[in-house]
């Protein structure tokens, strides 16, 4: 892997770690190209954008044919870099599968209007589905960073490591960090520990894995023993530290502000089930209905219950 | 450029022989095959890969080459036949066509020889294009894209965003082709969704365009031969066909946009191709 200079990024958040990190990749690897389907600076294209105008291309807003024409740029062994809003995964679906995933050409979506990231935006602007579409897809890897260092790890990782199709599930909310610059470690597929447990296993993925913190803190001061796994990448799932939790602990509760029956949960109850079945409950974006409109994200997360405390009450119910 | 006669006569034999190694695939895997899109493909294809492509059958990726995706990716019998005739595979390949785990069958995949892009669902293959015509661009390289499309494909809308970006770029390294036999799955372009007036369709996406009859080696030849149509333009060459054409019963007849045949009809059919060959 490139040696990264996390220091470099430190303090950044939400749009500037993806302007800062898509200039430094740009520097790096040449053959890296910025598509955008007037979403160029939706995700913090504008840098990469300024310095490498002849390998950035606008489409307009018309997503299906920026990733079709991705395909062909791999196809010459460029390595393009799609910005797209999470919602519009649904609209260039076929692109993605057919011509990403099927005909494996190394391409990579970066989309930073996820969940409830245009939390007024209402039921057309939030993404909660898009893992669920992608997660079925072969050859693809989705990847969602909780601090904004593990957003320039993914993202380094992502596009210059990785041979395929990459989704680069940022919020544009990112900024409270976990890791320290000196020792942070990143590997797709690789879930991280944050903290070591044996009652109740908490396992969360992007912005939900501070929600989860705060559950463990509340769950530890009331002598609760809990493991607490941040799950960055949700394609390929880390089976290993799943089985391990399942095997070690009494139960686990997964957390994510997606829809748990195609995602993170849907994942984790998989793995379980055909290994070591212990109990699963989850604090998701409840199944079978749309979103709403909010004033912002902490909002629309309590209204939908993805809190602290729900997640505090559902470890309390495995452990009864 | 004007094509020398021998030529064009070892095309047309050409021609007969990929038709009827795609009948031979078709009705020996018992499962038939896109009998009309393939048929009004095949002077096109020919030509292309005999007369046009910068292709190397020894090194299917060879940097150098020009790419050309087959949009319209359920021709892929014909299509393999094409390729079996230049040399990209061995004949013997063609029997496997349908069998578990071939690389080939009623679509393209990326396990064919010389297939750079794997299609099948419509309206994938112009943006692929279009990218692999940047990417070239880029790096200046003077090798060109070809994409080629059925006209009931070019309902779909990614086809037309396909089209405003290739122009904005000023993709002269691209060219589209669209085989016009009319006709979509269900019945006429005209009576599902018209298309006409296609050449000032294209033209107005900002395109230099224009038609051939896609069943005359000679004209396919001249004008595929002189490309772009223009500098700074990407080229659409609306090839006019007859879809199924050379079997009197599927020529213009929607009904074998796909079709099994009985033993006695592929009999008669294929001696009725057979017998179109020159000496």
């Amino acid at each position: 892997m490139n040696k990264i200079d996390f220091k470099k990024y430190e303090g950044l958040t939400g749009r500037d770690i993806n302007n800062k990190v898509l200039l430094d990749i740009g520097e790096i690897e040449p053959k890296t190209v910025l598509l955008g389907a007037d979403s160029l600076c939706s995700a913090g294209g504008q840098l990469f954008s300024d310095r490498f105008p002849e390998r950035t291309f606008n489409f307009g807003i018309a997503e299906a044919n920026m990733l079709g024409a991705a395909a062909g740029l791999a196809m010459l062994g460029k390595i393009p870099i799609c910005i797209v809003y999470g919602f519009v995964i649904a609209r260039a679906l076929e692109q993605i599968r057919d011509d990403l995933c099927y005909n494996q050409k190394n391409t990579k979506i970066l989309s930073q209007t996820v969940t409830f990231d245009l939390a007024s935006g209402g039921v057309t602007h939030q993404a909660v589905e898009d893992i669920s579409f992608l997660r079925n897809l072969p050859n693809m890897v989705i990847i969602q960073p909780a601090t904004p260092l593990e957003a320039v790890a993914a993202a380094y990782q992502g596009i210059l490591e990785h041979e395929g199709p990459v989704y680069l599930r940022f919020s544009r909310t990112l900024k409270e960090e976990l890791y320290s610059p000196d020792d942070y470690e990143f590997q797709i597929g690789k879930a991280i520990t944050l903290q070591d447990g044996q009652d109740v296993t908490l396992i969360a993925t992007g912005n939900s894995v501070h929600i989860a913190k705060k559950a463990a803190d509340t769950l530890g001061s009331k002598g609760i023993s809990v493991r607490l796994i941040n799950m960055h990448t949700i394609k390929p799932i880390d089976k290993e530290v799943i089985i391990k939790a399942a095997e070690e602990t009494k139960g686990i509760v997964t957390l994510e502000d997606t829809n748990a029956s195609g995602s993170l949960g849907a994942a984790v109850c998989s793995v379980v089930c055909q290994n070591n079945p212990v109990k699963v409950k989850h604090i998701s974006f409840p199944d079978d209905r749309f979103s709403v409109i909010g004033p912002s994200i902490n909002a629309l997360n309590e209204y939908f219950g993805i809190t602290a405390e729900n997640v505090v009450k559902k470890a309390e119910q495995i452990l009864t | 450029m004007a094509i020398d006669t021998e030529l064009e006569k070892k095309l047309k034999n050409m021609t007969i022989e990929s038709k009827l190694l795609t009948m031979k695939m078709f009705h020996e895997s018992g499962q038939g095959g896109h009998y009309g899109g393939s048929f009004s493909s095949a002077e096109f294809l020919i030509v292309m890969y005999n007369g046009i492509l910068k292709v190397n059958p020894k090194n299917p990726k060879w940097e150098e080459r020009d790419h050309f995706i087959l949009s319209k990716g359920h021709v892929c019998g014909l299509f393999v036949a094409v390729l079996a005739l230049r040399g990209f595979l061995d004949k013997e390949v063609l029997s496997t066509y349908d069998e578990i785990n071939s690389s080939i069958g009623m679509h393209t995949t990326l396990k064919i020889p010389g297939c750079d892009f794997a299609a099948g669902s419509l309206g994938h293959g112009l943006s692929a294009g279009v990218g692999a015509a940047l990417a070239k661009k880029l790096d200046k390289i003077s090798s060109r894209v070809f994409v080629h499309m059925g006209d009931g494909e070019i309902n779909e809308g990614s086809v037309w965003e396909a089209a405003m970006s290739a122009s904005k770029y000023k993709l002269d390294n691209l060219i589209a082709t669209i085989d016009r036999n009319m006709m979509n799955y269900e019945g006429n372009t005209e009576s599902i969704m018209p298309l006409e007036p296609l050449e000032e369709k294209w033209k107005s996406f900002g395109w230099a365009v224009k038609t051939v009859d896609g069943h005359n080696i000679a004209e396919l030849y001249d004008a595929l031969s002189s490309l772009p149509l223009e500098e700074n333009k990407p080229s659409c060459i609306i090839v006019k066909s007859i879809k199924g054409k050379g079997i009197p019963c599927m020529e213009g007849n929607w009904k074998y946009h796909y079709a099994k045949l009985s033993d006695e009809d592929f009999q008669e059919y294929y001696k009725l191709i057979e017998e179109c060959k020159c000496n």
